[in-house]
């Protein structure tokens, strides 16, 4: 079987303090794979690493080449990815920023051929932003900059997709549009999706495998009914919650409030 | 959209066309104005003259032609050429640090360059004004070396170490050079007067050093554009996209402090354009350094001319200090362009 993705052993220090910790990890091509945990639990560093972004012992493998091996723009053309905080770059217009997501199919000297724009256009109007095009990317609302983010990253036409946090600044209608994106063109290109989120509900609406860190640990993965249960969530994110069961079966968190010790007058 | 992107690339015709032309007529008129005033019309006679078949009478005297040939066109060309340099490394140091506060001097080549030029000033003298020239070379290198170096010790491959870094030898370069102007006595204003620039001086031996450094600088800086816009989102937002943002700084670095020290070690400190000509035309023409340092290149090269072409004219026959000119006649200019284009740069 040959994987989109694989960790073996992948342990990752950030100033002498370990981050990860004996990762395995194995995502197949066309999987989406969620990966939750608490906060510095190590989700992004994860993703920074599949990313080829940063490297540390054990192999990252993606489409069966290793990424140590790998010249930067090599990698980028296997993995995208959508940052949590992206830099908004000041003057840049919405095509211009998704024209960026060719760079790695550029070389250093050249310059975006009328190709790559038809691709970014291609996006735009697949991201339902065309009439955004000549939009500064400063002037967007937040959700219109994460879809432009999400047009960057699809703009590279990489097999594997991952994706930081990628609802976390976005209110509810936002947060599903760009899922249900980002599950739309997996249809269509069907790219390897890893995503690193907070939102466990949504998560689990749309993942087929579901990743827990905690501490650095690849601590359990599995379907999301088995992942998201009172139990995990009370030992790894210390939080009190009912786990209901959403229209599809998918688990539902409701989170419950401590009972009031003091009613007070 | 298609319209705006052919809009857009009009703009940017427009902006070479009209920075070509602002550099062809500030050299006219920069070969016409001085102590001793040449018609326009005779310059370019003179200038024809020169072309190969051409045969064209000037009218000029023998001395006249002397004076544009030995004196002004020389001066004109590394006025050019000292504004185009340090006005691509200006745009250039603001894409790859990704502040626009960045100026070529950001490094602490000026400083450098200034104790270089104080210490052949000072103790030179035996040698002559010939070597001011490069030991000033030297100096902006060596700085620039050290903080380079020393923010390498530090770790941390940002930008902000290496400016941080900069700063502080910057000022301990200043520092030093302050301390050997003080106690110099009678050289302590030829030092002033070299820190604050001057191309009184210029000759065609001058013309012919820094055109290599012209050449080198502008073509590896012109190379790196499209990096440039990349770098715009951070480096680790274009690592992702496959480029190696450390990379690109290492080479506009070394592109930028080879031009900028060479620049400023036969013109002297000359502040203003490094940092105002590219953001004028980030303004005029818009974010993409695609456009912004080729046009910076030719504005930056325009623009010095003019300065100092008012350097000369306006107390002749004396001549004011070419820094000065710069700030007071940029400064005005670029709260037009800020005011007119009602953004941020």
């Amino acid at each position: 079987m040959s994987w989109a993705v694989s960790c073996r052993d992948l342990a990752v220090a950030y100033n002498g303090s370990p981050v990860l910790r004996g990762i395995d990890l194995e995502v197949k091509t066309g999987e989406w794979v969620a990966i939750v945990g608490p906060n510095g639990s190590g989700k992004s560093t994860l993703l920074r690493a599949i990313a080829g972004l940063m490297f540390g012992a054990g192999s990252v493998r993606v489409v069966d080449r290793d990424l140590a091996g790998l010249t930067r723009r090599e990698a980028a053309k296997l993995v995208a990815l959508v940052p949590q905080n992206p830099a908004i770059p000041e003057g840049t217009s919405v095509l211009e920023y998704v024209i960026l997501g060719r760079s790695p199919c550029l070389s250093v000297w050249a310059f975006p051929s009328p190709a790559d724009r038809a691709i970014a256009l291609w996006v735009l109007g697949e991201l339902d932003m065309t009439n955004l095009a000549d939009r500064p990317v400063a002037s967007l609302s937040g959700g219109e900059f994460q879809r432009a983010v999400l047009g960057r990253a699809l703009a590279q036409e990489a097999p594997v997709l991952l994706l930081d946090e990628p609802t976390t600044a976005l209110d509810l209608g936002h947060a599903q549009e760009v899922m249900e994106l980002v599950q739309r063109r997996r249809r269509l290109g069907s790219p390897t999706v890893i995503a690193a989120m907070h939102d466990l509900t949504l998560a689990a609406q749309f993942c087929d495998r579901m990743v827990l860190l905690a501490e650095g640990e690849l601590v359990m993965q599995g379907d999301a009914r088995s992942v998201v249960t009172p139990e995990n969530l009370a030992r790894h994110f210390s939080a009190d919650v009912v786990v209901l069961e959403g229209p599809a079966g998918e688990p539902v968190v409701v989170p419950r409030r401590a009972p009031e010790k003091d009613p007070g007058p | 959209m298609d319209l705006s992107h052919e809009a857009a690339r009009r703009r940017r015709t427009i902006g070479y066309l009209l920075a070509g032309a602002g550099l062809l007529i500030a050299a006219w008129l920069g070969l016409s104005s001085g102590p001793a005033r040449i018609p326009l019309g005779a310059v370019l006679e003179e200038l024809l003259d020169r072309l190969p078949l051409l045969s064209v009478d000037s009218g000029l005297t023998e001395r006249s032609a002397a004076i544009v040939w030995e004196l002004r066109v020389p001066r004109v060309i590394l006025a050019g050429m000292v504004g185009g340099l340090l006005a691509v490394a200006g745009g250039a140091y603001q894409g790859v640090f990704r502040n626009p506060l960045a100026d070529p001097f950001l490094l602490g080549v000026a400083s450098g360059a200034g104790l270089g030029a104080t210490v052949a000033i000072v103790f030179g003298g035996a040698a002559g004004p010939g070597v001011i020239a490069p030991v000033a070379f030297l100096g902006g290198v060596t700085a620039v070396a050290l903080a380079w170096g020393f923010s390498r010790t530090v770790g941390g491959r940002s930008g902000l170490t290496l400016i941080l870094t900069g700063i502080a030898v910057a000022a301990f370069f200043t520092a030093v050079q302050t301390f050997i102007q003080q106690r110099s006595g009678e050289q302590a204003r030829e030092v002033y007067s070299w820190i604050l620039g001057s191309l009184s001086t210029s000759s065609w031996t001058d013309v012919a050093v820094l055109s290599p450094y012209l050449v080198v600088t502008a073509a590896i800086l012109l190379a790196v554009r499209r990096p440039l816009d990349v770098m715009a989102v951070g480096d680790e937002e274009a690592a992702s996209l496959g480029v190696r943002p450390d990379r690109i700084r290492t080479l506009v670095v070394i592109a930028a402090t080879l031009g900028t020290a060479a620049a400023v070690s036969v013109s002297g400190l000359i502040g203003f354009v490094g940092i105002v000509v590219p953001h004028v035309v980030r303004l005029l023409t818009g974010a993409t350094y695609r456009a912004i340092l080729p046009l910076a290149l030719l504005g930056g090269a325009a623009f010095l001319i003019v300065a100092d072409l008012i350097a000369r004219v306006a107390l002749s026959p004396g001549e004011l200090p070419i820094g000065v000119v710069t700030a007071f006649v940029g400064a005005p200019f670029f709260a037009v362009v800020l005011r007119s284009s009602g953004r941020r740069p």
